[in-house]
């Protein structure tokens, strides 16, 4: 049965649905003019070739419609989880694909962020119906969204906050401008100068005036020199070097030699047990700068590198990209918070869980800080992830780890049921415990669970 | 267009690609200096 896209209603030109596990996309006769050209044009080759375009194969057609079959991103992630490199490669990736288009007599009708995606290690965008013809001396009529969707969150991650993208949680249409104005201040120099301050006042002069966009004139070079300043700008924003908590995770922790590579064989025995399809994805939670989201993806296709810590994140995905790894998605993620359902009817960006439930779950040195950092009972940590995903890794930490100490050294012990005994029995209501293990030279233990 | 693209937004693209122009000769007359005195350099050295 065919299962329309919820968020694919905005443009008129076609729209997503899903069939059998795959993922199509309807186009409407009023868009057959625009989709001719860019297949015949050499637009769409070029995009695919360079890796810019998702691809797609040509399935259906008649008198009404076109059907294309759209290669299928393993995991859908948004713009307020990705990290300060995930957002800035998107938005240079938005701006050079708008650049090829005038190339070749086209141009982007949209620059949203959703229309990017993480695929095989890079960016990429999914949006194939938002090329449009481009008359000559017409504006970019995205320029506002684009700045809306990237420049006022970069902008502002670079100078004001680096979390400051979880605002785009709240403006599903990006952060408005005038808003991005009044936090930005005098920072940003330029570059700020230009896309936000000016554009804010142009915004509040002139938005309820009703301008004829013919009289709007912009040449095609003129819009090429933005875009290539544009880029410009972009490239050089470099994220401000901050301390946080998490930075020398893997120094601090109470593993030697010995505890470390019996964790990892415990980790890669639990991982081999699991038989997995290609399309299978596992999410490792609070997976740091992804040490055992690589070790997963040596069994797994898809690994969903999940930390609340944005410079893990950004460590972890820089050396994806150095590294051309293909298996690894890093992104931005509060557990005891995550990701919500937003949007019209509460179905346009999907919530974590939504996105769920997974193959296999991982959850290292992670339960004490549910637990303790955030007082969540065992029992709804259990719950919880037996809803998202089928099988579970999860390492108990007890109360004697230098870990939980430290957790506990500024703050009244209330945890009396935090307990290896209370552990097992809260999560075999949920999970059928297969395996396990004590880490060797230490008193942690990890656990192999499948859902029941 | 399926949206609004706002009208303060399309106003001031026409202040931003003009600077934008001004960059781009200003980056052409930069690189084109460049590449003229290291011919220079490079004549001579022969």
């Amino acid at each position: 049965m065919e299962n329309r896209e919820v968020s694919s209603f905005r443009d008129p030109a076609g729209y997503i649905y899903y069939k059998n596990n795959k993922v199509y996309r309807r186009i409407n006769k009023c868009y057959f003019r625009e989709y001719k050209h860019l297949m015949n044009s050499g637009l769409y080759k070029e995009l695919t070739s360079l890796g810019y375009l998702v691809c797609h194969k040509e399935v259906e057609r008649c008198e009404d419609y076109i059907i294309i079959q759209v290669e299928k991103i393993p995991f859908i992630s948004y713009p307020y989880e990705w990290c300060f490199g995930e957002l800035k490669d998107a938005a240079i990736l938005t701006l050079n694909i708008q650049k090829i288009a005038l190339k070749y007599g086209m141009y982007l009708k949209d620059a949203s962020g959703y229309n990017v995606q993480f695929f095989k290690g890079r960016a990429i965008f999914i949006d194939t119906l938002s090329f449009d013809f481009y008359v000559d001396g017409s504006p970019w009529g995205a320029y506002g969204q684009f700045c809306r969707h990237f420049m006022a969150p970069l902008l502002l991650m670079r100078y004001v906050d680096e979390n400051a993208n979880c605002l785009l949680k709240n403006y599903i249409d990006g952060i408005p401008i005038p808003l991005a104005n009044n936090i930005l201040g005098r920072r940003g120099g330029f570059t700020a100068k230009q896309h936000i301050k000016w554009h804010s006042k142009a915004i509040l002069k002139n938005n309820d005036k009703v301008v004829n966009s013919t009289n709007v004139k912009v040449s095609c070079k003129s819009i090429i020199n933005m875009i290539d300043m544009m880029i410009r700008q972009i490239e050089k924003l470099e994220r401000k070097v901050i301390f946080t908590e998490w930075d020398n995770y893997y120094d601090n922790t109470n593993y030697d030699d010995v505890s470390d590579s019996s964790k990892i064989k415990l980790v890669k025995d639990y991982l081999g047990s699991i038989k997995y399809k290609n399309s299978d994805v596992l999410w490792d939670m609070g997976a740091n700068d992804g040490k055992y989201s690589r070790i997963a993806s040596l069994y797994v296709n898809n690994v969903i590198s999940f930390d609340i810590d944005i410079n893990a994140v950004n460590r972890n995905y820089v050396n994806i990209v150095n590294n051309k790894e293909e298996r690894i998605l890093p992104l931005i993620l509060d557990l005891t918070n995550p990701s919500p359902a937003i949007g019209f009817g509460e179905s346009e960006r999907y919530s974590l869980s939504d996105r769920a439930p997974v193959k296999c779950i991982m959850a290292l040195a992670l339960i004490h800080h549910i637990t303790i950092s955030n007082n969540v009972p065992f029992s709804q940590v259990a719950s919880w992830f037996s809803k998202l995903g089928e099988y579970l890794i999860i390492e108990f930490v007890p109360k004697d780890d230098s870990q939980v100490q430290k957790l506990l050294s500024t703050r009244n012990d209330i945890f009396d049921n935090y307990n290896v005994l209370n552990f097992e029995n809260s999560f075999s209501k949920c999970f059928e415990i297969l395996k396990k293990d004590n880490i060797k030279k230490s008193k942690r233990i990890i656990y192999l669970m499948r859902s029941l | 267009m399926y949206f609004d693209p706002g009208t303060g937004s399309m106003i001031v693209q026409i202040l931003v690609a003009s600077i934008a122009g001004v960059g781009a000769f200003f980056l052409t007359f930069k690189t084109n200096c460049i590449s003229f005195i290291k011919g220079i350099f490079k004549k001579n050295g022969k």
